[in-house]
């Protein structure tokens, strides 16, 4: 394996000089002269297909608008907490209903179906016990089903990237499965408006809110379930799998063009080290 | 101009170290191979470094540093935004994604440049062979 390496090491260089001018040596134009160069660069196999599941964009516009009619309860309430904040009488407003069925922002979505992992965990686990089960749906914590994410206007990448596989795990199971929506651009202004949060990116919704069936029902039959293959087999088919391809990339860069002199001498030096 | 090339050399070592990982993620999360997949995933390391190969961000980070684990969203790990600031200001923003298994972390300042794109992720530069 050595050996064939270095071969190739050497081999590089020539190919980027067929057209190439006569090289000189000094430190200075080493530095100008750089050739074109392909690295190659193995990829994540997982990652390669987009995952998240298509909505057409009126049906997207009409799950914006339902939403924001529904949150507009909670941000009223929000209003109102701002406003008995700065007033020195401080009685805090009551909650309205959804707040139990809701989570807002990054952190409280991606926490709430982490929680609700916990089932697959087990389940990957091999604690097939029923009971436990039981016990993390009666929690006080709801099951978030929906999620929306306004995936335009998130960046950088990095932090969408999770969503689809999160929200598969967090799934109670194949039939009934997390949504991931995805919402049109703008609609992170508009969530933030009716809401009175700054920069609302993220919205997680339970599935037991009955002021919210309208959604459901709109969501449930328009948005498919995130299928992440390699995700499925996993939780499924025990350890079966079918191995995909490398995904090969070449990376197009420069490198820098040294002196002739270094190569004459490696070539020198074989047909010496032959005579002796 | 020069054109890229067609084949890749050594291709066998990119395939080996592509089944390793898929091998690995596969037995990521039972409890009773845990130590098989991060062993797997550490050869993934090993394999790539002694072969002088490249590997692509986006694979490299579902690999903890310290056990490697194969750390998938939701079963072995924990993924929250920190602001450590005081100003609380957007720019200093820190994506940590936590293993659930060392509690090691990985910290992306997420806030400092918005429109960062990897170079893997950059199609002038990063182009696909078959």
């Amino acid at each position: 394996m050595g050996p064939k390496q270095s071969a190739d090491k050497v081999k590089k260089p020539t190919k980027g000089k067929k057209g190439g001018n006569p090289v000189s040596g000094s430190l200075k134009d080493v530095e100008q002269r750089r050739r074109q160069v392909f690295k190659p660069v193995l990829d994540n196999p997982y990652t390669q297909s987009n995952l998240w599941p298509f909505i057409e964009p009126s049906d997207a516009e009409t799950i914006i608008e339902h939403l924001c009619h529904i949150l507009s309860k909670y941000g009223q309430y929000n209003d109102l907490i701002e406003k008995s904040k700065s007033s020195k009488n401080f009685v805090k407003p009551e909650a309205p209903e959804i707040s139990k069925h809701l989570t807002i922002g990054f952190n409280s979505t991606v926490k709430a179906l982490e929680r609700q992992a916990q089932g697959t965990r087990d389940k990957l686990a091999g604690n097939n016990n029923v009971p436990k089960e039981e016990n993390i749906e009666e929690d006080d914590n709801v099951y978030i089903k929906y999620v929306f994410i306004t995936k335009f206007e998130i960046s950088p990448k990095v932090l969408l990237e999770p969503f689809p596989v999160l929200t598969r795990v967090a799934s109670r199971n194949r039939e009934d499965q997390v949504k991931l929506v995805q919402l049109p651009r703008g609609s992170s202004k508009r969530l933030s408006e009716v809401l009175n949060v700054s920069n609302v990116t993220i919205v997680g919704l339970s599935n037991e809110f009955t002021e919210a069936s309208g959604i459901y029902d709109l969501i449930n039959s328009k948005v498919k379930d995130v299928e992440v293959p390699w995700i499925e087999k996993m939780l499924e088919d025990g350890f079966k799998a079918d191995f995909s391809k490398p995904v090969l990339k070449v990376l197009s860069t420069t490198a820098p063009i040294f002196p002739k002199k270094n190569d004459q001498k490696k070539k020198k030096t074989p047909p010496q080290k032959a005579d002796g | 101009m020069v054109k890229p090339p067609k084949s890749i050399p050594h291709k066998d070592h990119y395939q080996r170290i592509s089944f390793l990982y898929q091998s690995s993620s596969l037995f990521a999360n039972s409890e009773k191979y845990q130590v098989l997949s991060r062993a797997l995933a550490r050869n993934v390391d090993l394999v790539s470094k002694k072969t002088v190969l490249k590997l692509t961000p986006a694979m490299k980070r579902t690999i903890c540093k310290k056990c490697h684990t194969n750390l998938i969203p939701g079963i072995n790990m924990k993924i929250r935004i920190e602001n450590l600031s005081k100003k609380q200001s957007e720019k200093s923003q820190v994506l940590v994604h936590q293993c659930n298994n060392c509690l090691e972390s990985k910290r992306f300042p997420i806030g400092k440049n918005k429109d960062y794109k990897l170079f893997s992720e950059r199609e002038d530069i990063a182009i696909d062979v078959d």
